[in-house]
This record gives C-alpha cells, sequence and structure tokens, in this order.
C-alpha cells in the first residue's frame, strides 16, 4: 500500500505541472493569433468616425479599458491572479459583460444536451458491439458497418444534412435554438418543456448517430477478444449456461469502454462547437466558435481552460479507478 | 509474407475497404483526362449536373422535321396543383364564375383564352406579393405556349425560321458541354474539382498521418522502453497533449499562423504534430508489455546497443499495430482538415482545391440549403468515404494481426 | 473478481444516477432561470468585475429589479398573430441598452449610424434610403440652414416620453452636449465639426457649426442620433460623477423613450419590444395610428445560413442576410418568400464594394498601371460569383461616385456624358495591354511578367478579410485580371482583425473596401477615395505617422485639388455648386483611379416570408426596404396586415 500513495503522490505531482503548464499555453495560444482584437471592435464602433485624432482616441480608449497597453507577461499575471478570485475577466467582444456570465449562460444547455447524448451514444455503440459480436450475422455484416460509415460522415457535414433535409425541407424538426420562438423567454410550463424536447432532437441525434460507430467497434473488438478467451472456452466444456458467460464477457469487455466514455464526460463541458453552431444551439460551443472569430481572448481562454480542468479530472478518476479495479494494472503502475 | 498478405486479402473487410479506397484513389486521377483544370472557371456560379446544349449553334443544327410534336398541352406545362391555382385566381379575382371556369378547364385552348383575356399583369387585386409573383410566373408561362407557332430570329439573309415541329439530333450540335456534377459557387467543374481534391487532401492525410505516426511511434518507444525518469517527461509531455482536447491546440495553433503561412502542408504539420499522442500512448503501453520478454532479455545480455534493440528486438512485434495506427491517422487526418476548414482556418489557398475548402464554400454559399446538393453532397461523401475505407482495411487488418479476433 | 463485479456495479449506478440528473437539468434547468434572475446575475457579475464602483452598481441593481419587474408577465409567450419576427445583425445577448455605450450590440438601440432602429428611442429625422435624406421624425419639417451653416431645427410639439413628459428643445440639447461631455464614440467623431446645440424656444433648437464646417456630418448627426430625456441624463450624470467610463457602461434599461415600443424580451436566444399603446405618433401630426404589430422579436441565431433557414420556414418574417440564388425560394421551392423586386436585382442596391490601390507603392504609382488593371477586370463575372446578380450592373448605372439611384444621380450629376467618356466596360484585356505599353509598362525579359521600373516585376498582392465571400471571389478576379495582362496579383485572404489592421496602418499593395450610403452621401464616398491625411489640417503627427483608414492612400498633383474641393464640397447646401464641384472629383476620380468600384451591393438585403404577415414595402409605395425596424423603414410597420385579413 506504501508503493501504492507513492505512486500516487507523484502522478498527481505530474498532473499538477500539467495544469500549470496547461494554464500557461490557454493563456498564451490565443493571443498568439495574429490581428489585433481592439482593431475589429474600433472599426465597428467608429464606423462614420472621420476625423483621424477622434478614431485614434477611441483605439486608445479601447487598448486602456482591455488593459492591452501592458507587457504580455504582466497580463498573465493579471490573469492568474484573477483566476484564483474566480475572475475570468471581461469579454472583449461582449464587453462590458463579465466571461463568468455568459459561461454561466451557455453552460446549462451544454451539459443538457452533451452529457446524455454522450451516454446514450455510448450505450447503444456498446451494445450494438456486444450483438454483432455475438450474434454476427447481419448485425456484423450491415448494420454494425452502417453506423460505422455515419460515424466517419465529417460532423458539418452530416449536421447540415439533417438540418437542409429534415428540418427545412421536410419540415420535421424545427430549424435551431434552443426552444420554440413563441417563447419570449424560459417559462415553467409543459408546452415549453415540449419546446425545449422537440429543439433537442436534432442534435442530439446527430452527436449520438456520430458517436455509436466508433464505439461498437471498440466494443466488438473486445467481445470477440473475451469470447476466445480460456475461461469462455472453459465454462462452455463446463457446460455453465450461455447466457451466463456472456454477461462476465460483456463486463470484461467494457472496462476499456469505460475510460473512453469518463474522458468523453470530462471534456464534455467544451461542447461540441459543431452540433451547436449548425443548430444555433446556445451553449458553449457556439460561445467559443464567436470568440475565436471575434479573438474573445478571455473568453477563449476561459472555454478552454475549463476543458482542460474537467479532462485532467477525468484523467486522475480514471487512473485512480482503474487501479482499484484491475490489480494487474496497479501492479504494472508500482513497476513503471 | 505472403501468407500475412493472402491473410489480410482473405479478409472481407479489409477488401472492401481496399477497393473503396482504390476506387476513391483513381478518382484522384480524373482531372488528368478532364477536359476543364480544377480550378478553371467554366460557368457563372451553380449549375446544375446536366448535358448544357449551346442555343446558338442548336439553331444553327442541321434541323430536321419530325411528326412528333412533343409535349404541348396544359397538363404537360402545369402540374394540376398549378392550373388548380390558376383556376381559384380567375374565380377569386378575375370575377369569373366558377362553372365557366370549370367548363374551360377541359380544353386547353378555351382555358387558354379565358386566361389570357381576363388576366394582365396589371389587374390590381389585395394578395401577397409571393401570391402576386407566383401567378405571375404562370402567366409568363402561358404567354410562352401562346406565342406563335414560328419564331424569326437574326436579320436579312441570315434569318433562321425556328418552327415547333422542327427538331436537332443531339449528335449534330457541335458545341455543347457535360458537367457531371455541375458547377460550384465560383461556376467551376465540380467533378474535377472535387477529384483533384480528393489527390490533395489523400497527400495531406498521409503527411499528417505519417507525422502523428512518426512522433507518436518515437515517443512511446522511447518512453516504453528507456521507462524512469525519460519515461515521465515523455509521459508528462504526452499527457499536457491529452488534457488540453488536441481539437482546442488545433485551433489555437491554425489561428496563431498567419493566413499567409497557411499552405496545405503546414495544415498537414500542424494536424500532425497534435494528432500523436494516442498513439504514443498506446504503443508505451504495448512496449512495456514487451521490455522484459525473454527475447529482449536475451538481446541486453548480449550487449546489444539501445538503439539495435529497439529496432530488432522491439519494432518488428508491434509493426503491425503501428501500420493500423497509421491507417486511422490517415482517415482522422483528413477529417481534420475538413473540420479546420469548416471553421475558416483550413489551407489558405486559391490555386488548389481541397475537401475540406470545397464544403467551406459549399456552405458559405448555402448550397445544400438552396438545392445546389451537388457542390455539398459529394464533397460530403467523399470525405466519408475515404475514411471509411480506412477504418475498415483497419478492421481488417486487426482481424487478421491479432489471432484471438479471428471468428 | 467479486471487487470488479462491486466496482462495476458501482460504476453503473453512477452513470445511470448521472444520466437521471442530466435527464433533468434537460427539462428543469431552463425553466428554473427566467430572464429577471438571469438579467439581475448579470448586474451582479458586473459589480463583481468593477469593485471600485461596488457600491453605485448595487444602488443600479437595485433599480433594474424595479425596472423589470414592470415588465409585463404575458410576454413570456408571444401569439404568433401578435409577432414581428426578423433577423438581421443580433449574434449574441445584448449588453446593455446604452446609446451613449462604445461597444453596444443592441439591435433595437443601433446607435450613431443611419440605420438607427426607431422602435424603442427616436432620431430627429430617419434616414430614407430611396431618397438619400432624411424624412423627419420627432422633427417638424426639413431643417433650415442659414448662410453660416446655422442649422435650426423644429420639434413636432406631439412629441413626448414614455413617462408622459413632452419631448422638448431641452432634450435634444442635453443629449449632444451628454454625448461631448462623456466623449461618447458619437460626442468624439461630431465634436471637430459641430461647436453646439442651442435652445430657441421649447420646440426650436440650432445646432452651430466649428470653424471646420461640414454640412454632410450635421446631416449624420440629426438622421442618426437618438434623443434622450434631459431628467434621466442629469440624474445618470449625477450618479456617476466624472466617472464617464462608467456612465457608458450603464445598462440603461429603465430609459424613458419617445418610441411606439419598450424592450422587454431579452435572454440568450432572443431580444424583443412590446407595443406601447399611449406612443406620441398616434397623433395626426405623425403617423396616425399604431404600428400593426404587438410584439417585435428578433431570435438570435449562429450564421447567416441559420437565419435563412428560419426565413425558409416562416420561423422568421423578414431577413436581411445576403442569400444566394434568392429566386429559387420562389421559382423551385415555391415558397411564400419575396424580394424587394419581382426580378433581378431583386435589392434597392446602395454601396459601392470598391478596389483600393496603394499609390505610395512602385508601380501602382503608374496611372497607367491602375487603370489597365481596373479595365481588364470582368465586372459582370464579378456580379454573377460574388452577388449572383443581386445588384444593378455597370452597364444600366455608369460608374461614378453617386449611388445607383435614379434620383440621387438626377439630382447630382451634370455631365454624364463627360463621365462615360473616361468610363470603360471591363473585360478588355486587349485594351488595358495597349495602354501598358503605349506608358512603357512592358515585359523585357520575358518571363510573362511586365516590369516597372525597369527590372523589377509588378507584384502584387490583393486581400480581403477570409469568409467574406463576395469580397473574396471580387478579389480572385482582380487577380485573374492581372494575370491576363501580364501583372502579377496574388490573393490574400486573412483574418477580418488582421485586415482592419491592415488597412489602418496602411499595410498593403491593393485592397478592397466598401462606400457610399446614408445622409452625407455622396460626399462621404467622395471623401472615402479622395481625403489625404498627409495635408489635412486636423493631422497630428503626435499618433500613428502613416494612419489611412482605409482609405486610398493617395499622392500627386490632384491630391491638393480633389483636398480643395472636398472641403468646399462640405460647405455648402447648394446644389448647383455641389454639381459642379462633384463633376469635378468624378473625373479625377475616373481618370486618376486612385481606387475603383467593382460592383453595386445593397446596404440591407430584404427578403419577406408572407405566411403570416404582409403588405411589407414595394417599388412605389416611398417606404424604405430597411427591415421595418430601421429608420424611415419602419413606416412598413404601420401598414402591415396579416396574411388572410
Amino acid at each position: 500500500m506504501k508503493g501504492f500513495a507513492k505512486y500516487y503522490g507523484k502522478r498527481l505531482v505530474w498532473y499538477l505541472v500539467t495544469l500549470v503548464i496547461a494554464v500557461f499555453l490557454n493563456f498564451m495560444l490565443p493571443r498568439l493569433m495574429p490581428g489585433d482584437p481592439i482593431s475589429q471592435l474600433v472599426s465597428s464602433a467608429a464606423a462614420g468616425v472621420t476625423d483621424m485624432n477622434a478614431y485614434q482616441k477611441i483605439v486608445d480608449q479601447y487598448t486602456k479599458e482591455f488593459g492591452m497597453d501592458k507587457p504580455l507577461i504582466q497580463q498573465f499575471f493579471i490573469y492568474v491572479g484573477n483566476l484564483f478570485k474566480g475572475n475570468l475577466g471581461v469579454s472583449f467582444a461582449q464587453y462590458p459583460k463579465t466571461v463568468s456570465t455568459i459561461i454561466k449562460e451557455s453552460i446549462g444547455w451544454t451539459l443538457a444536451l452533451q452529457i446524455p447524448a454522450m451516454i446514450v451514444g455510448w450505450i447503444l455503440g456498446n451494445v450494438l458491439g456486444a450483438v454483432a459480436a455475438y450474434i454476427r450475422k447481419g448485425w456484423d455484416k450491415a448494420v454494425l458497418p452502417f453506423f460505422l460509415f455515419i460515424s466517419n460522415t465529417p460532423a458539418f457535414g452530416l449536421a447540415l444534412v439533417f438540418v437542409t433535409y429534415l428540418a427545412v425541407k421536410a419540415g420535421w424538426f424545427p430549424v435551431g435554438r434552443g426552444y420554440g420562438s413563441q417563447f419570449a423567454a424560459p417559462v415553467a410550463s409543459w408546452e415549453f418543456v415540449a419546446s425545449v424536447l422537440k429543439h433537442y432532437q436534432l442534435p442530439f441525434w446527430t452527436m449520438v448517430l456520430i458517436s455509436i460507430g466508433g464505439q461498437a467497434i471498440g466494443m466488438r473488438s473486445m467481445s470477440i477478444y473475451e469470447l476466445n478467451t480460456d475461461y469462455v472456452k472453459y465454462s462452455r466444456f463446463l457446460g455453465i449456461k450461455d447466457r451466463k458467460i456472456v454477461m462476465y464477457v460483456f463486463r470484461n469487455a467494457m472496462l476499456p469502454q469505460i475510460t473512453g466514455l469518463a474522458m468523453a464526460l470530462g471534456s464534455s463541458v467544451g461542447g461540441n462547437l459543431v452540433a451547436e453552431s449548425i443548430y444555433s444551439y446556445p451553449g458553449i460551443g457556439s460561445q467559443m466558435l464567436k470568440a475565436i472569430s471575434a479573438r474573445d481572448y478571455p473568453t477563449l481562454s476561459a472555454c478552454t481552460l475549463m476543458i482542460t480542468i474537467m479532462v485532467l479530472i477525468a484523467n486522475v478518476v480514471v487512473e485512480f479507478l482503474y487501479a482499484v479495479i484491475d490489480p494487474r494494472i496497479k501492479a504494472a503502475q508500482q513497476d513503471g | 509474407m505472403k501468407q500475412i498478405l493472402r491473410n489480410i486479402f482473405h479478409s472481407p473487410r479489409f477488401v472492401v475497404g481496399f477497393v473503396i479506397f482504390c476506387i476513391v484513389l483513381l478518382l484522384s486521377f480524373y482531372p488528368m483526362i478532364s477536359i476543364f483544370t480544377p480550378m478553371e472557371i467554366v460557368g457563372s456560379g451553380f449549375h446544375a449536373p446536366g448535358t448544357y446544349v449551346n442555343i446558338k449553334s442548336t439553331i444553327q443544327s442541321r434541323s430536321e422535321e419530325l411528326k412528333y410534336v412533343g409535349a404541348a398541352g396544359l397538363a404537360n406545362q402545369f402540374t394540376a396543383e398549378e392550373l388548380g391555382k390558376m383556376q381559384e385566381w380567375l374565380v377569386k379575382y378575375g370575377g369569373v364564375d366558377q362553372t365557366v371556369v370549370d367548363e374551360a378547364a377541359e380544353n386547353d385552348n378555351a382555358f387558354l383564352e379565358l386566361w389570357t383575356s381576363t388576366y394582365s399583369d396589371d389587374v390590381q387585386y389585395k394578395a401577397t406579393q409571393a401570391y402576386k409573383r407566383e401567378i405571375q410566373k404562370y402567366n409568363k408561362q402561358i404567354l410562352r405556349i401562346t406565342a406563335t407557332d414560328t419564331l424569326e430570329i437574326g436579320e436579312g439573309d441570315s434569318t433562321i425560321t425556328v418552327k415547333s415541329n422542327q427538331f436537332v439530333n443531339v449528335k449534330n450540335i457541335s458545341n455543347k458541354v457535360t458537367l457531371p456534377l455541375g458547377t460550384d459557387n465560383f461556376g467551376a467543374d465540380v467533378l474535377t474539382k472535387l477529384t483533384s481534391a480528393i489527390g490533395v487532401s489523400l497527400k495531406m492525410g498521409v503527411m499528417a498521418g505519417a507525422i502523428a505516426t512518426a512522433i507518436g511511434l518515437t515517443i512511446g518507444l522511447l518512453a516504453g522502453f528507456l521507462g524512469g525518469w525519460v519515461d515521465n517527461i515523455l509521459t508528462f509531455f504526452t499527457n499536457l497533449f491529452t488534457v488540453i482536447p488536441s481539437f482546442v491546440i488545433l485551433v489555437l495553433i491554425a489561428n496563431s499562423i498567419s493566413q499567409a503561412g497557411r499552405s496545405p502542408a503546414m495544415v498537414s504539420l500542424i494536424i500532425g504534430i497534435t494528432a500523436w499522442p494516442w498513439t504514443a500512448r498506446s504503443v508505451r503501453s504495448q512496449v512495456i508489455s514487451l521490455r522484459n520478454r525473454d527475447h529482449v532479455n536475451l538481446s541486453k545480455l548480449s550487449g546489444h546497443s539501445t538503439a539495435r534493440i529497439i529496432i530488432q528486438d522491439v519494432l518488428p512485434y508491434i509493426l503491425s499495430y503501428v501500420i493500423m495506427a497509421l491507417i486511422l491517422q490517415i482517415g482522422s487526418g483528413i477529417l481534420g482538415e475538413a473540420q479546420l476548414s469548416m471553421l475558416g482556418l483550413g489551407p489558405s489557398t486559391t490555386t488548389t482545391a481541397t475537401l475540406g475548402l470545397m464544403m467551406n464554400w459549399a456552405n458559405t454559399f448555402s448550397a445544400a440549403q438552396n438545392g445546389q446538393w451537388w457542390a455539398f453532397v459529394p464533397v460530403v461523401l467523399a470525405i466519408t468515404l475515404i475514411s471509411y475505407s480506412m477504418n475498415l482495411m483497419n478492421t481488417g487488418l486487426d482481424q487478421v494481426f491479432n489471432p484471438q479476433l479471428r471468428d | 473478481m467479486k471487487n470488479l463485479k462491486k466496482v462495476l456495479a458501482l460504476l453503473l449506478a453512477a452513470m445511470m444516477v448521472m444520466g437521471l440528473l442530466s435527464a433533468c437539468t434537460k427539462t428543469e434547468e431552463p425553466a428554473a432561470e427566467p430572464t429577471q434572475e438571469a438579467s439581475q446575475e448579470e448586474t451582479k457579475e458586473e459589480s463583481k468585475a468593477e469593485e471600485s464602483k461596488a457600491e453605485e452598481s448595487k444602488a443600479e441593481e437595485s433599480k433594474e429589479e424595479e425596472s423589470k419587474e414592470e415588465a409585463p408577465a404575458d410576454t413570456s409567450v408571444t401569439p404568433r398573430n401578435e409577432t414581428f419576427y426578423l433577423t438581421t445583425g443580433q449574434w449574441g445577448t445584448i449588453i446593455n441598452n446604452n446609446g451613449f455605450s462604445s461597444s453596444s450590440n443592441n439591435t433595437f438601440c443601433g446607435n450613431n449610424s443611419f440605420t438607427a432602429c426607431e422602435l424603442q428611442f427616436e432620431t430627429l429625422y430617419m434616414f430614407n434610403l430611396l431618397k438619400g435624406s432624411g424624412d423627419p421624425l420627432l422633427a417638424d419639417g426639413d431643417p433650415e440652414f442659414d448662410a453660416d451653416n446655422n442649422m435650426t431645427i423644429h420639434l413636432k410639439p406631439a412629441a413626448a416620453w414614455s413617462d408622459g413628459t413632452p419631448l422638448t428643445a431641452e432634450d435634444v440639447k442635453a443629449t449632444f452636449d451628454t454625448h461631448i461631455l462623456v466623449n461618447s464614440n458619437a460626442g468624439v467623431a461630431y465634436a471637430p465639426y459641430m461647436a453646439s446645440c442651442d435652445v430657441v424656444d421649447e420646440h426650436t433648437v440650432v445646432f452651430h457649426p466649428t470653424d471646420n464646417v461640414n454640412v454632410p456630418q450635421m446631416m449624420n448627426y440629426i438622421n442618426g442620433m437618438y434623443v434622450f430625456q434631459k431628467a434621466y441624463l442629469d440624474a445618470k450624470l449625477a450618479e456617476y460623477g466624472t466617472d464617464y467610463e462608467g456612465f457608458k457602461n450603464d445598462l440603461m434599461y429603465d430609459a424613458p423613450h419617445s418610441g411606439p415600443y419598450d424592450l422587454t424580451i431579452n435572454n440568450a436566444q432572443a431580444v424583443g419590444v412590446t407595443r406601447r399603446d399611449t406612443y406620441w405618433g398616434q397623433d395626426a401630426s405623425m403617423w396616425g395610428k399604431l404600428p400593426a404589430p404587438k410584439y417585435i422579436v428578433h431570435n438570435i441565431y449562429a450564421d447567416n445560413n441559420a437565419q435563412a433557414n428560419a426565413l425558409r420556414v416562416g420561423e422568421s418574417d423578414m431577413g436581411q442576410t445576403y442569400i444566394a440564388n434568392v429566386q429559387t425560394m420562389w421559382l423551385d421551392d415555391g415558397l411564400p418568400i419575396s424580394t424587394y423586386y419581382p426580378e433581378a436585382p431583386y435589392h434597392v442596391a446602395v454601396s459601392q464594394p470598391t478596389c483600393i490601390f496603394n499609390t505610395t507603392v512602385e508601380g501602382l504609382d503608374q496611372v497607367a498601371v491602375r487603370k489597365a488593371i481596373a479595365m481588364a477586370v470582368d465586372y459582370d463575372q464579378i456580379l454573377s460569383a460574388a452577388m449572383t446578380n443581386q445588384a444593378p450592373p455597370f452597364s444600366q448605372y455608369p460608374r461614378m461616385l453617386f449611388q445607383p439611384n435614379d434620383q440621387i444621380r438626377a439630382t447630382y450629376v451634370k455631365d454624364a456624358a463627360a463621365l462615360a467618356a473616361l468610363d470603360w466596360p471591363g473585360n478588355d484585356p486587349e485594351g488595358a495591354m495597349a495602354l501598358l505599353d503605349e506608358a512603357g509598362v512592358v515585359d523585357t525579359d520575358g518571363d510573362g511578367w511586365r516590369e516597372w521600373p525597369a527590372g523589377n516585376n509588378l507584384s502584387f498582392q490583393a486581400s480581403c478579410p477570409t469568409g467574406w465571400s463576395d469580397w473574396q471571389a471580387s478579389m480572385t478576379q482582380v487577380s485573374e485580371a492581372g494575370a491576363k495582362i501580364g501583372i502579377q496579383i496574388e490573393t490574400y485572404f486573412p483574418e477580418s482583425a488582421q485586415w482592419s489592421e491592415n488597412l489602418r496602418t496602411g499595410n498593403f499593395t491593393i485592397t478592397m473596401n466598401s462606400y457610399g450610403g446614408g445622409p452625407s452621401d455622396p460626399w462621404n464616398s467622395f471623401y472615402a477615395v479622395f481625403y489625404n491625411y498627409h495635408s489635412a489640417d486636423n493631422y497630428d503627427p503626435a499618433y500613428l505617422p502613416e494612419i489611412t483608414l482605409g482609405y486610398s492612400r493617395y499622392q500627386g498633383e490632384y491630391t491638393q485639388r480633389a483636398n480643395e474641393l472636398l472641403d468646399l464640397a462640405a460647405k455648402t447646401t447648394d446644389i448647383a455648386t455641389l454639381q459642379d464641384y462633384y463633376q469635378e472629383l468624378n473625373e479625377i476620380y475616373l481618370s486618376e483611379v486612385p481606387s475603383f468600384a467593382l460592383m453595386y451591393r445593397p446596404q440591407l438585403f430584404h427578403e419577406v416570408n408572407e405566411s403570416v404577415w404582409t403588405n411589407f414595402p414595394a417599388e412605389g409605395d416611398g417606404i424604405s426596404p430597411m427591415c421595418c425596424i430601421f429608420a424611415q423603414g419602419v413606416a412598413a410597420l404601420y401598414q402591415l396586415e396579416l396574411v388572410g385579413e
């Protein structure tokens, strides 16, 4: 147990260092983008300004307001200091709105879309993979290849095809946004819930469909591998009921799949850039996309930081869980 | 070796994937035989797929008179719904009695006469603009039907008279062009451009995949085999790239490189250097399991250099795995280019086409929503097929190389 | 093994709980967060960010709550047949409702521009796109200029605020003074030209110009600037003292306004207004009635495509985005959608996207090179590829720095034939090459590219922001034109932030910008093309030495004359005199080619879906196609009808 603690102590230190460097990269990378975010703000704010000195005054005003007149390294320390106070800064593009407000407004929508979609995609994918491995026939020859095909479509393409043909042309689904436009604001009524669910379908199924194939193919391999192991053959030889064997097989095969799910759930806070933007879904992904094109450093840094931290946590959790679940891995870890 | 190849080609999944891939690859040679160059502007914006016949040269071609006059009746010119709408107009806004309209509807000429005598674009009535314009559209069509039987084109001696029973054999028309997939928003032939883009994107995918696999393999081998502090540092480095999702790094780096520097090669490089972590991780774990095998220990005892041990005693055992990883990386490299381009961060070039850029332009000009599917759907399909074939080949190989997975 | 089973069971259970939780958030989360709460949180966040003003913010917060509570509860659901949905430029939640803010993104408070939204706050005049000048709104009759260009404006006696008090000359003066005092963007922009605003009587004000008289800028002011209530401004200014930044960032959701609508809907998915039935404009001196829709809502979509989709399915009644091949919507898809004109060009074109040369670059300092490029460009291809023919061609409206508008051209063009003689049809590489040969700009080393000065291949970069599809298509055409005549022009599409920076600092060889439109037109088009900062009186070398603001950097003997003419034209309102000045400026434009228009383009596209509302602006009814909410386009709201009524 001592080696165990020592090992994890070490791992934690590594993760902490990773976090520090990730925070630094999160701050620096967006700021290395070419183009001055202020020019863009000014060019819209000062449309029609024809006096040159006046124009420069507006530029100066913005530069000072955003603290862009200070050296980059000083900006970084101000940023870190503010992080400790829980202050993510003020958005450039939606000035004077704070980044925390932007995130607070959209995180709920994103999580409500991402987590169920990931879990449903994961469950359906694993069931399909297991069925394909066990039953074979059409499941393995047609259904699984079909879903594999879908999961290889670029997400943008699939979303656009859906929105064009299922929403615009056929009219079966709404074309976008979180709820119907008859609702001026979210209200507590069943009609509203129904509307939210209706708008939820396309982005949800796009994400589910894209993830099924990948999950299924992984589960299929693991299941076949397990079905061919000695313990299965031995159990069959002993005459244990097939159903019981299969339960064991699939439980074992699922282990690596759980890792994947945990990591994916960690990154879910980032939202889905693709699905959210094509369906005008009011989540973090849409905000990030806007921030990228508007050079909104604070918003962008905050979003990427959030993803990074959640993925880090997911990593730590997976690593600990694994050691608990599988003693073989624990041994290997102590060895390494 | 022969045996392995035979096994590989006995795997149905691999064969299907391989065939799809070969077909796509063959397509990429189409620009060589196409009459257009990939970026050549053939039309003015979107044109639907089909064969385009020059009207002037049609009129000037040798014509023959047929007894068959073609589809001339009203029922062939309008749908039942459209005819119904016109009848409705006559009753509602033309002040014609329903019975009169019904009677006229029985006979084409009577209906045409009733319509032309009642309707004109100057008639004032209260309805939506959209409705008025729809009726105007029908009226235009009717005017074309009721126009005189023969057309006279040109002046003086060069006058050509066109009669309605005159036909031209399509073979005799000298000036025509076939656009199998129509043209895109720039007016370029989609088929030529798409097939050339497949070539470029494949190259980009291979380059990105090779870079990612090379980096992942090197880091994984070193970390796994050497262990200790080398392993710690390399694993840390790998983790760093895993916790910041590669897509985020991709976007950030692509954004940091100015537009001018984003050549296709540079974009492949960017994709390559962000996609390696998972390869590194899996290679590392494979190497760790190999590290203490007897033959490796034997080599160590014989005093072989580390490099030699890695190359002779470790690499061959994970080679099949590396090949599979490479195939997957190529597929995801092509998808990565498409994703980046859709965010406006793809290669910056106006002289070559890539699949991602084509998809992005089609989206910018709302091709799908406006019904110009030919500029959009084939591109999505091409990307999917390439990536799909890679995946199929990978699964096929997996079955061959891992005997436990065999049926 | 047993251990493993336990853990797995635990994991599965945890997953199920998570699934349940997320399913709950899915349905309950939005409901638990009504608008009121969200905006309160917003204020709280702000107070955190600006700790120094914590106390003021708190005061403001409580005010916010009050004003929000007044919002009628029935706006939570807006019946379709009482609501007019439109999509214009609202891409995110609104930031504030402050007309002095330097960063507001609020469509319903769009300020400092002639496309001012007239629903909440109102301007003195509302700009009429079709005439190129303003119609009176709060003002009564046209502005009157005396010999010294002092501008007198009468106000409508009926005009009143939402709180019932009359809108008077004092309010107009207070608004102007506040802009200057707090250094708002508008204040900074107008201060060089407008000295003061004086109250003559309760319904009359007079604006005095500075020594730097500029009538077009004064017209901009009265057409673009909202009038705010003096009492409200005084209270706010007293609250903030000299903290003008704080004043400019105030949310001002409670500001009294004179327009027919109140801002009642404000969340991440929509911004909307509700009609106030006590609106002063139902007086006979203005509209004589109330606008038809009870609610006007701008839903927030991710991009142009999403907005166009909403229009297609009738989720939106009115759109103003560019939709390629718009005619397919009714010709092929049979949708109840129409544009302003039934046939091409479909919309009212206003501006001139223009190709700009950096005339300080070797090669481009030669008139022959500039003109040759302009002659070789295929304008018809630009119009079809970039705009799918949704603007009139140059064959219909010959090139000159006036809008492609019959009424405006009839007013200002003095001698069309003289200008036509200088014009070029385009797609004429032979003519262009002849011109270059004649000027001695030839290819001596036989590599296919012409040289100037001797030994240097002519090689330029045509740039515009990436993603601006019509501009990119145009620059691609310019590049092809160059290739045809032996001038190497590469396209370069940077991010728009990068591009604006290059434009500002003059770091380009060939680029693009768009000119034209607005109450100060045509003067501002000429100004944009010609004005030379290097010789300008107000140029301060302490700032960037080569600042250009996107205007052609332009040298030569004609510079002096063009600047003179611009200064003269800014100081007169006499049409005959203006005709002379503009004629000469147009001649310089066409003969020196410091830049050249690539196409015409609408200010706002105009697409309507008539499934719910009908009787939208159409040719001949005199209403500007400006989204039914901007400037004089707001007149459309008074004639809208429900389909089938």
